[in-house]
């Protein structure tokens, strides 16, 4: 299977504007250094807690914000870099479907505009076949076809939500992005949107990245899970081993507090998680999940964490796994020394300074 | 035993802008018993928020109670005036909300909210308020609660506020705690926190607690017992494990199955349930949930059919004709003999 996707390296800072005369006082590092691939018709889902970058990521790969370094090569070509004109053309490769039916739909537009003025406007139909194809994805995702003469104010969220799908889809392309695209619908309208998502994928050969926050939801939908935290990614596996078998604590942690509808579980002693997720104007050296893990060593202060691959296909940021799962230090033959290798020293001066060059070795270390 | 609160029959309607009342609470009867989590849940606008905000007297202008009564530690609170509301409001009765940025007052320090009600129902002086505001929002974890005191709502993390409206809503040890939807707008993380905390309070201050919530997971984790809405009505009530071990009514059937989790199987499929919450649900005859169950049949549509609650076992009823003790129609998992083929066998 090939590559549709690789994202290498990607940055996205956002200055913090400040002082008398305004300037960059501090800046947001919404997305450190963060690199994965999707294969052709398979589904990434990307979770973690507000804040935690997985929005941002989406928006760069759909071109909506240029990254601050980094690369993201989609269908063999880097898209970071195209011209506007370029970039027109490969939109239609690149759709997305926003979190909230009810903001992201123009509404002043009838749906059929919503859905054929794109087509037209990219020469995937002419004005003549519009009426045609806009029937065509209204049956695709569920919606009677009278649905083309009404408002969007006129459905109910889990409709417009369809609308946003049919949009996405009318250009025809083949890899969407769905920015927690069911949290704001109801569960029983959710369930319908997450198998229509699969159906489409299935039908159309669709490649997905899902970003959501909801564990159910993201586990359902993908074949691949990452987690991040503090704009990293912490720990990318297959979504049955993820949960099955995490590695990385933060994802034990993130496993362990979603409820499960499942009283009988509810008194399974889980190690909660303590303090919160804290600011990323001021990211920790080293392990940035140091604060609240659980495991944490003085190590974890001062080692920048890379990703490596502790089983195959599965990446975890933490060369202290196997001694963490086993509860014993020291026994373990994938020791944490070993790990260490892999991983880059970082030290304290270089906290708030550290150069764009710099960033790309270290996130070097972790390409998967 | 004695209930804490006993809800009977309580219906609330709403006055649109062309004057008509809208019905959206009807005949919701229930009861909460000492020490008890009871658990209201059903997905947006089956009422369960306007259920514990007619229970607080706290509808807007244009809703009102219009039948019913709301039994409070022996008094109705129906009958009672604004004022001797006020004495119950707050010192034997709270509630924490979704939002706390916008419960809390954005102009005054966390100190002085929770000092607040400890000076107006408690009638503590300065000094002695001040001691027991910092015990509180220890006892809710919050770091250094000296200077945690002094600092505005919105210094502090969407966590931490929740932890202050908790603070403030067991500052008079109330007997009952609503809590409506408190953690919906939290990371799972803190979520989990919040959860722990608050079930660890209401054992140890020996409270009651109403938790209104969508997440049947959050349920699962807190309840004791679990009420379940649909379109302004009550469809079923159990006791937790009863009602995931063996839900009856065909909409907490569907719900149930509509909820993934990080623990199915590979290859499980969500049962989606069709069609939508319905809109102006209490022009519809017979039951409310029949245009989008599975297990449907004419007898659904009839107007007596949604109006009973029936026993589905001990301290198990429902709201589904299939329990009814003239039903000759296999109630679980089958469908109806006269409308469909395929029937499976009762046990």
């Amino acid at each position: 299977m090939t590559e549709q996707l690789i994202v290498e390296n990607l940055v996205k800072y956002y200055p913090v504007k400040g002082g008398i005369i305004p300037h960059t006082v501090a800046q947001i590092k919404a997305v450190d250094g963060v690199s994965f691939t999707i294969e052709g018709g398979t589904t990434l889902g990307l979770v973690g807690e507000s804040g935690c970058g997985k929005s941002t990521i989406g928006r760069q790969i759909v071109a909506l914000e240029k990254p601050t370094s980094g690369s993201i090569i989609f269908d063999g070509e880097d898209i970071t870099n195209l011209s506007s004109d370029q970039l027109q053309k490969k939109r239609t490769r690149l759709q997305m479907v926003f979190q909230d039916p009810y903001s992201s739909l123009n509404p002043r537009k009838k749906v059929f505009h919503i859905l054929a003025d794109p087509m037209i406007h990219h020469h995937i139909c002419t004005k003549e076949d519009a009426p045609a194809k806009v029937d065509e994805l209204l049956d695709m995702v569920g919606l009677h076809r009278s649905a083309k003469d009404r408002f969007p104010h006129e459905f109910s969220g889990g409709q417009r939500q369809r609308i946003g799908i049919a949009r996405a889809l009318a250009l025809n392309p083949s890899l969407i992005v769905l920015d927690e695209p069911v949290s704001a619908l109801d569960v029983s309208i959710q369930a319908q949107i997450l198998n229509l998502l699969k159906d489409l994928k299935t039908k159309l050969g669709l490649t997905y990245l899902f970003i959501g926050h909801g564990l159910g939801a993201v586990r359902y939908i993908s074949d691949r899970i990452a987690v991040m935290y503090m704009g990293k990614i912490v720990e990318m596996a297959d979504a049955d081993t993820l949960f099955s078998h995490p590695l990385h604590p933060y994802t034990k942690a993130l496993r362990d507090a979603a409820p499960v509808p499942d009283p009988t579980l509810r008194d399974a002693v889980h190690e909660a998680l303590s303090g919160e997720v804290g600011s990323v104007m001021d990211i920790p050296v080293g392990c940035r999940f140091q604060n609240r893990c659980p495991y944490a060593r003085p190590e974890c202060g001062s080692v920048e964490m890379a990703l490596i691959e502790a089983e195959p296909g599965h990446f975890v940021a933490c060369p202290y796994t196997a001694i963490n799962t086993q509860g014993v230090s020291g026994t373990s033959t994938m020791s944490g020394t070993q790990f260490m290798a892999d991983t880059q020293s970082v030290s304290g001066s270089d906290k708030s300074d550290t150069s764009n060059s710099d960033r790309q070795e270290k996130g070097g270390a972790a390409h998967v | 035993m004695e209930h804490l609160l006993d809800v009977q029959n309580l219906c609330v309607a709403f006055r649109g802008d062309d004057h008509r009342e809208r019905t959206v609470v009807d005949h919701v009867s229930f009861q909460v018993n000492p020490g008890e989590i009871l658990c209201i849940v059903g997905e947006s606008g089956c009422g369960k928020s306007v259920t514990s905000l007619a229970i607080m007297n706290l509808l807007s202008r244009n809703g009102h109670i219009t039948e019913g009564t709301v039994l409070f530690d022996g008094q109705d609170l129906t009958k009672l005036s604004a004022k001797e509301l006020d004495k119950i409001r707050g010192s034997k009765m709270t509630m924490i909300f979704q939002d706390a940025l916008t419960s809390l007052n954005p102009v005054f320090t966390v100190g002085k909210q929770v000092m607040e009600s400890l000076r107006i129902h408690l009638g503590m002086a300065k000094d002695e308020s001040v001691k027991r505001a910092v015990e509180l929002l220890e006892k809710v974890g919050l770091p250094d609660p000296e200077t945690m005191m002094r600092k505005y709502p919105h210094q502090l993390s969407g966590g931490q506020r929740q932890r202050v409206m908790i603070a403030i809503a067991l500052s008079c040890n109330p007997k009952l705690l609503i809590a409506d939807e408190p953690t919906t707008a939290l990371d799972v993380t803190i979520q989990s926190q919040i959860m722990a905390l608050t079930k660890n309070l209401i054992h140890e201050l020996n409270m009651s607690m109403i938790l209104i919530t969508h997440d049947l997971g959050l349920v699962a984790e807190m309840a004791d017992r679990v009420m379940v809405m649909y379109a302004g009505q009550i469809v079923e009530t159990a006791d937790v494990y009863t009602l995931f071990r063996s839900p009856a009514h065909p909409y907490t059937r569907a719900l149930l199955g509509a909820v993934p989790s990080i623990y199915d199987e590979p290859d499980r499929q969500l049962v989606s349930i069709r069609g939508t919450v319905p809109e102006n649900y209490e022009f519809l005859t017979g039951c409310r949930f029949a245009d989008r169950c599975d297990s449907v049949c004419d007898n659904c549509r009839e107007a007596a059919a949604g109006k009973t609650m029936y026993s589905a076992g001990e301290n198990h009823s429902v709201r589904c004709i299939l329990f009814s003790a003239d039903n000759t129609r296999p109630n679980t998992s089958g469908h109806c003999t006269s409308c469909k083929e395929e029937v499976t066998s009762h046990d």
